[in-house]
């Protein structure tokens, strides 16, 4: 793909969703909700068209020149050479376009439910005009090749997330996670900000020795080092950096903690619950599809400097799979079907991020974007079904739903098997990544079953909320009155439910076991540095036996939830009431506490703090400003004195200074002495 | 005929007569007296210029005191003017009272 | 001459506090007319015979009859004490103070007359001839007896023409310009003298509200 082609490419595929955000902001007031609806979807329905032209582009290109590196204009350049040089430029390869599909792909799909979802609301214009926003920010950080424009995609993406949670500005506990998840994100964006720092202080990209033609004992002829802010620049000489020193394991480590407050990991993950507080199609959107996973891709992008930090990578991948079972763990007892949802994203993040921490990039991309499928499909036939039962969300006031609404039943029920890892998508790429923690990762195989434990909760949640919501007698008026969805919050729903359905099956094709697809297709981008893949890849045989280990837990948590919730046959309520198992369901329930550990650890005493220097402070600095202003009224109330109004005064004043006028002149010219 | 030594009395005294009219100026609060006071400095000055028109042999000393003498009667018919009409709409005729100035 | 002059000064200066320091204002107006008067005779005594008599028709003549009738017409018997206390009155005696102190240092170094200067030029003074440069071609005119000759016009050029001949021969040819513009100020004064007291419609005195500020210029109606 040649050069301008590429920048065209990546020029539309940036702007169209930009454009989208103008036009239905700026002119939606104006022109009404048929021009948003039309604007807000056509812009993406674009930006997905070019999404794919670049997709041909990259597939089509000889091996080799499949990665396009664009620059569209120098933005700063302070130093001579390139000491500090922002380039706004932007990476095209597989990586990044594997993540365009997905943004704009999916991204499409819950626009087009969102005309249907928004169909009542006053806000739509705002609403599409934070949505393609979104987009546009997204794709930006994906795109982006230059540490400044990553960090600006970065901190977008955390704007448009704020003003989408809370987009119902009018409820107060909207707006309070919209700020709890601002506040959380800016710890993830210093610590993102700082490794940018270190990175650009730290990689070197010249090498240290000297070229034999150059005489370099003459200081200035050979530049020692060149510094950059270029990310295919820095992945390349991550070797500068320092295998495994401490430096580079702090960044690292900086690195991780901002892809933890963007994908919503432990200890940064309190955000996300709340973040259920807005429009369904956002939590699809940004809280299931695309913007948690930027911590993943981050992970992924900068996999040069995590192969070479074992100590790093290996703190990420147990972060990856401690949330994993922790969220699962939670997911058990929440009775709110958003937040059953939300909780699973955030286990199965758990589970990429794990990948990608255990140097299994492929594997962790290829989670992502299955993962991007059913858990889309999942929020929007939640969606469907909130609609349907007037915006009630607690799943206990809903049931019998599955007579009532027949194709998101089904949808729900497909998009549940592929969350739980059986017969459709998930089976594949959790398996994958599972089998690779046989082998990989810190205390082998421990995360590996950690893992697979995984996979039970998930079977038994997933089943519960199905069961709880679709099966059974209704259990209000609501639920009785149920109805299916407009066809135009149906579409994208089965469309989504087809795509998990087979996308494993594809993908999976031409090898029934091993690698797939995606890993043939991202492998140059991992292996480009000169580094190989780290993780190692299990053999035919251990593969197969994680798998069918990994498969038969799914199943058995599948199981255990069809009997529980679904077919009523088990009951394990006496047994969780008892003494001492009863502290299980209920840290479960709150969440393990974590909100009320923050709460007393952070925000109190910080307001403590505030309120304290405010009380010791406000009055200085009052008396510095008063006493500023006194001082100056005080110089004046002297002069204003002159002022008396009486002729005998102004009179005393010229012959004061006349007298004093003549003497210093005849002082001034010598006659006195 | 005079002494040079004269002189520097002559000049001392126009300037002995000037801070003592610019003293009346400052300490009086009769309008009309600190008007002569004012009178008294410009005689001073004229003393002054004679002082010298003599003592150079020139006549542009005198020339000058003339015009000053002109100016100065003028300035008394207008001034005397303006304090009949103070005194006329009811005002003190003191100085420290018409202090408008300050406004 | 010098006795006399020295007699005139002490009286002049005598009269001047006079002037400053009495407590009705018609006694200060008498010793205007006092002090005046012995101006002139310095002026007589200092050879300017013209000025003699013009101070003595227009100030004497004039300007102070024009006072003592004001007074007399106002407020004849307005009495005023000045405050010893007020501290005008310290700043009013340091300023005689100093003044005469620079001047007399001023005068009697010298400054005045440059007794080595014999071209013209800007850095010493000169005297300009009377009636014109031709009659102090040199210095060797002047009379020995006194190196100087100060305080003497040149005899040939009074008596050829006389103080009042020679001081209106500067007026009207030298200093034409300012004699014709202060018969003009003399006019507008005048007239402005005539406009700023001529009487409105409503009478002559007043009374005006406590507190109020009234400034009644000329030519408001009520």
């Amino acid at each position: 793909m040649s050069t301008s082609t590429a920048a065209l490419l990546a020029g539309l595929v940036l702007l169209l969703p930009l454009l989208g955000s103008a036009l239905c902001g700026l002119l939606g007031p104006v022109l009404g909700r048929r021009f948003v609806n039309l604007a807000g979807t056509l812009s993406i329905a674009g930006a997905f068209a070019v999404t794919l032209v670049i997709f041909a582009e990259i597939l089509g290109a000889a091996s080799g020149h499949q990665s396009v590196t664009v620059t569209f204009w120098n933005w700063l350049n302070l130093g001579s050479g390139s000491n500090l040089n922002v380039d706004v430029s932007v990476t095209l390869d597989q990586l990044s376009v594997l993540m365009l599909l997905v943004i704009t792909g999916v991204g499409l799909l819950i626009h087009v439910y969102s005309v249907g979802y928004m169909e009542h609301d006053e806000g739509v214009a705002r609403f599409f005009s934070y949505m393609n926003f979104f987009i546009f920010s997204m794709v930006l950080l994906v795109l982006a090749a230059n540490l400044i424009i990553l960090i600006i995609g970065w901190a977008a993406v955390a704007l448009s997330s704020y003003l989408l949670i809370g987009f119902w500005y009018e409820r107060t506990s909207a707006v309070v996670a919209a700020r709890k998840a601002m506040i959380t994100q800016i710890i993830g964006d210093v610590a993102l900000v700082i490794a940018a720092f270190l990175l650009f202080l730290n990689v070197r990209t010249v090498p240290p020795t000297c070229p034999p033609n150059l005489v370099c004992a003459l200081p200035g002829v050979f530049p020692q080092h060149l510094y950059t802010l270029s990310i295919p620049q820095i992945l390349t000489h991550a070797s500068s950096l320092g295998a495994g020193s401490p430096l580079i394991t702090l960044i690292c480590i900086l690195l991780a903690v901002g892809a933890f407050a963007k994908s919503a990991q432990f200890p940064l993950h309190t955000w996300l619950p709340d973040a259920m507080e807005g429009p369904t199609p956002v939590s699809a959107l940004i809280h299931a599809a695309t913007m948690v996973t930027a911590g993943v891709y981050l992970i992924a992008r900068f996999h040069a400097l995590f192969d070479i930090a074992p100590i790093a990578a290996g703190m990420v991948a147990c972060v990856g799979m401690g949330t994993a079972i922790m969220a699962g763990f939670i997911a058990l007892t929440q009775q709110d079907i958003k937040r059953v949802i939300a909780y699973s994203t955030m286990s199965q993040i758990g589970l990429m991020i794990f990948a990608v921490g255990i140097g299994a990039y492929a594997a962790g991309m290829y989670q992502f974007l299955l993962h991007a499928f059913f858990k889309a499909l999942l929020f929007l036939a939640a969606g469907n079904v909130i609609h349907a039962v007037h915006d009630e969300q607690d799943i206990r006031e809903m049931g019998g739903l599955q007579s009532r609404m027949r194709v998101t039943a089904i949808s729900f029920l497909v998009g549940s098997l592929a969350l739980a890892g059986f017969l459709f998508a998930g089976m594949f790429s959790k398996e994958d990544l599972l089998g690779f923690g046989l082998l990989n990762g810190p205390g082998t195989p421990a995360l590996y079953i950690v893992g697979i434990v995984v996979n039970v909760l998930t079977g038994l949640y997933a089943f519960r909320l199905y069961g709880k919501t679709f099966t059974g007698e209704p259990r209000s008026e609501a639920a009785r009155h149920a109805h299916e969805a407009p066809s135009v919050m149906l579409w994208p729903v089965v469309i989504l439910a087809g795509l998990s359905a087979v996308a494993g099956w594809i993908l999976q094709w031409p090898v029934a076991f091993g690698p797939h697809l995606i890993n043939t297709f991202l492998s140059p981008v991992f292996t480009s540095s000169g580094s190989g893949p780290i993780a190692k890849a299990p053999g035919l045989d251990l593969g197969l036996v994680g798998f069918g280990i990994g498969v038969g837990c799914s199943l058995v948590g599948i199981g255990f939830g069809v009997f529980i919730w679904w077919r009523r046959a088990l009951n394990p309520a006496p047994f969780f009431a008892l003494p001492g198992v009863r502290l299980i369901p209920q840290l479960s329930r709150h969440k393990l506490y974590f909100d009320e550990i923050y709460d007393w650890t952070l925000v109190r005493p910080t307001r403590a703090l505030a309120k304290g220097v405010r009380k010791v402070g406000d009055p200085v600095m009052d008396s510095w400003i008063k006493g500023v202003s006194g001082v100056a009224s005080d110089f004046s109330a002297v002069f204003r004195t002159l002022q008396s109004g009486l002729i005998r005064d102004y009179a005393s004043y010229m012959v004061f200074f006349a007298v004093a006028f003549t003497v210093a002149v005849m002082i001034a010219a010598g006659l006195v002495k | 005929m005079l002494s040079q030594a004269m002189f520097p009395w002559i000049l001392l005294t126009a300037a002995y007569l000037f801070s003592l009219g610019a003293l009346g100026v400052l300490i009086r609060r009769n309008p009309l007296v600190v008007f002569m006071s004012i009178e008294l400095m410009l005689n001073a000055v004229n003393l002054a210029l004679v002082g010298y028109s003599s003592f150079l042999s020139s006549e542009e000393g005198q020339v000058f005191a003339f015009m000053v003498i002109v100016v100065a009667a003028a300035e008394v018919v207008v001034g005397l003017g303006l304090l009949t009409r103070v005194f006329s709409i009811g005002r003190e005729l003191d100085v420290d009272d018409l202090d408008e100035l300050k406004r | 001459m010098n006795a006399l002059m020295a007699v005139l000064l002490i009286l002049t200066a005598i009269s001047g506090l006079g002037v400053v320091f009495s407590r009705q204002a018609i006694y200060s107006a008498l010793s205007l007319v006092l002090t005046v008067g012995l101006l002139a005779v310095v002026f007589l005594v200092l050879n300017a015979q013209f000025l003699f008599v013009v101070q003595l028709i227009v100030y004497a003549g004039a300007v102070v009859v024009l006072f003592i009738f004001i007074i007399a017409l106002l407020d004849p018997a307005a009495e005023e004490r000045p405050r010893l206390t007020d501290p005008r009155l310290l700043l009013g005696v340091l300023a005689i103070a100093g003044i005469c102190t620079a001047v007399y240092i001023a005068a009697s170094d010298g400054i005045t007359y440059d007794t080595a200067c014999t071209t013209q030029s800007a850095s010493c003074m000169h005297a300009y001839a009377v009636g014109g440069a031709a009659d102090w071609t040199d210095f060797t005119e002047r009379p020995a007896a006194d190196p100087y000759n100060t305080f003497g016009f040149p005899e040939n050029a009074v008596n050829r023409a006389g103080n009042v001949q020679t001081v209106a021969n500067q007026l009207f040819h030298t200093y034409v310009l300012p004699f014709e513009i202060t018969s003009l100020l003399l006019l507008v004064a005048a007239i402005g003298a005539v406009y700023l007291t001529r009487r409105t419609h409503t009478g002559v005195r007043r009374l005006p509200p406590a507190g109020e500020m009234v400034m009644d210029g000329p030519g408001e109606d009520d």
